[in-house]
C-alpha cells in the first residue's frame, strides 16, 4: 500500500474507534481500506455495484451514520440524487474529473498530518466529498507541516501582495517552495494550500495534481487563474513560469 | 433433538403484531387511502406496527412520491434508489442498541428500474439487517414480482392489499424472516 494509503488507514481506524456509526461501503477492491477491514471487519459492507454502493451509503448517512465509500475502477459516474454527507474515497485521478462534473467537493491533503481534520470536516459537511488519497511528488525537499488546517478553508502557506499561487494536495508543498524562491527574487506572493476545492472553484481538481494555479490576488476563483505545470525534478522551471505569469 | 430445540421454552408467548394492533382499525384507515399504498401504508402508519412510545420505533423509507407525505422520523428516497438506500438505513440502525426494523415501501413498478433490480439481487449476499421491503401494486404484477424476488433469493410473503388481516399477517411473517435473510412482502390489489 502507498505511504498516503497507510496514513489514511491509520486515521480511519482511529476515527472509527471514536464514531460507532462509521461504516465503510466498499466494492470488490477494498485495498484502500485493508487496514480498516482487518481491524473493523464488521464495519465494512461489501457492495460490488458502484451505483448501489453509493445508495447504500446515502442510507447510512440518512440513518444518522458516517458513510465512507471506496470508489474503484467500476465507478465511472455518480448516480443522480446522491446528496447526503458522505466521504467518497479514491486514489484514481479519473474520479477527480467525475466529481467536477457532478459538482462534488474534492479534498486532497498536502500533508499526512492534515488527514484527521480533513476527514472529520468532510464527514460533517453538507454533501458528498471526494477525498483523493495520493502520495507526495517524488524528489521534492521535505516541507514541514505548516500547522493546523480546517476543512473548507484554504490555508495560507506564504504571504505576499504581488500575486497568488494555489496548490492542492501533492502540489501544495510545491506552492510553498515556489513562493519562497520567488521571494528571494523580490517577488512576494501569497501561496495557498487549497485542499478543499468546491464546485464553485470552477476547476477540475485533476489539474492540481501537476499544476500550480497562478494569477493576481484579486482573482475571483481558482478557475480564473493560469495553470503552470510543475516539474518536481527541476523546480526552477516552475518558478520561472510562475514569474512570467505574474509579471505579465 | 437439537440443542436449540431443547433450549426453547415451551409455551412462551410469541408476540405478534396482532397482539398490538386491531386489524379493524387499519382496515378502516386503509380503505380511506387513495393511491397505491392501501392497507400496507395504513399499517406502517400505525404505532402498533412501527413502534410506539414503549418500543424502539422502526425506520420507514418511502420509495418515491406515490405514498404521500412523510411522517415524523420517516425518510424519503427516489423510487429507483429506495431499496439500496433502505439497506443503508437498516445497516446503521442494526448497529445501534435501539435496533428495530426498517420498512421500505415500494411500488411494483420500482422493480422495472435497473437500480432496484441491482439492489434486490444484492440482498441475498449482504448481512441481514432486519430490512423489510413492502412492495405494493396491481394484482396483475404479483406473479412477475414474486417470481423475480424468489429467483433472487428473497423469501416472499404475498398479501391482499385490500385486507388488513392479510397485510398484518404478512408484516408479521416478514419481520421474523428478515432477521435471518432477505424477505419481502408483495401486497397487491385488484385494479379498478
Amino acid at each position: 500500500m502507498s505511504e498516503a494509503g497507510n496514513s489514511f488507514g491509520e486515521v480511519l481506524v482511529r476515527l472509527a474507534g471514536e464514531r460507532p456509526g462509521l461504516l465503510v461501503v466498499a466494492g470488490n477492491d477494498a485495498s484502500l481500506v485493508t487496514w480498516f477491514a482487518d481491524i473493523w471487519p464488521e464495519r465494512v459492507v461489501t457492495v460490488p455495484p458502484s451505483g448501489s454502493r453509493m445508495r447504500v451509503a446515502q442510507g447510512i448517512a440518512l440513518g444518522g451514520g458516517d458513510a465512507v465509500v471506496v470508489l474503484d475502477q467500476t465507478t465511472e459516474v455518480l448516480p443522480a440524487g446522491i446528496d447526503a454527507p458522505m466521504l467518497l474515497l479514491t486514489d484514481d485521478p479519473a474520479h477527480l474529473t467525475m466529481a467536477h462534473r457532478a459538482g462534488i467537493t474534492v479534498c486532497q491533503a498536502g500533508w499526512a498530518q492534515d488527514l484527521p481534520a480533513l476527514l472529520v470536516g468532510a464527514l460533517g459537511s453538507d454533501g458528498p466529498t471526494l477525498l483523493h488519497v495520493t502520495d507526495p511528488l517524488p524528489g521534492l525537499p521535505k516541507m514541514p507541516d505548516p500547522g493546523r488546517t480546517t476543512f473548507g478553508e484554504p490555508r495560507v502557506l506564504h504571504r505576499g501582495q504581488q500575486g497568488l499561487l494555489v496548490g492542492a494536495g501533492r502540489t501544495a508543498p510545491v506552492a510553498a517552495l515556489v513562493a519562497q524562491q520567488l521571494a528571494r527574487g523580490q517577488l512576494d506572493v501569497t501561496a495557498v494550500d487549497s485542499h478543499t476545492l468546491g464546485p464553485d472553484s470552477g476547476i477540475d481538481a485533476r489539474v492540481t495534481l501537476d499544476h500550480l494555479l497562478v494569477g493576481p490576488l484579486s482573482a475571483p476563483r481558482a478557475g480564473a487563474l493560469q495553470q503552470v505545470p510543475v516539474d518536481p525534478d527541476d523546480l526552477r522551471v516552475t518558478v520561472m513560469a510562475a514569474r512570467r505569469v505574474l509579471e505579465t | 433433538m437439537s440443542t436449540d430445540a431443547s433450549l426453547r421454552v415451551v409455551g412462551a408467548p410469541r408476540r405478534s403484531l396482532f397482539d398490538a394492533v386491531k386489524p379493524s382499525e387499519i382496515q378502516a384507515q386503509g380503505s380511506r387511502i387513495r393511491g397505491p399504498g392501501g392497507m400496507a401504508l395504513a399499517a406502517l402508519r400505525h404505532a402498533g406496527v412501527t413502534g410506539g412510545a414503549l418500543t424502539p420505533a422502526d425506520g420507514v423509507v418511502l420509495g418515491g412520491r406515490a405514498f404521500g407525505g412523510l411522517r415524523e422520523g420517516w425518510l424519503a428516497a427516489t423510487e429507483e434508489g429506495a431499496l439500496a438506500t433502505a439497506y443503508g438505513v437498516a445497516a446503521i440502525r442494526s448497529r445501534r442498541t435501539a435496533g428495530g426494523r426498517t420498512w421500505v415501501l415500494l411500488r411494483t413498478a420500482a422493480l422495472r428500474h435497473g437500480a432496484t433490480l441491482e439492489a434486490a439481487a444484492l440482498l441475498a449476499d449482504l448481512d441481514p439487517v432486519q430490512l423489510c421491503p413492502v412492495i405494493v401494486g396491481p394484482r396483475e404484477d404479483a406473479p412477475r414480482v414474486e417470481g423475480l424476488l424468489r429467483a433472487l433469493g428473497t423469501e416472499v410473503f404475498a398479501a391482499d392489499n385490500d385486507d388488513a388481516w392479510s397485510v398484518l399477517s404478512a408484516l408479521d411473517h416478514v419481520a421474523r424472516a428478515a432477521e435471518t435473510g432477505p424477505a419481502a412482502i408483495v401486497s397487491t390489489r385488484v385494479s379498478l
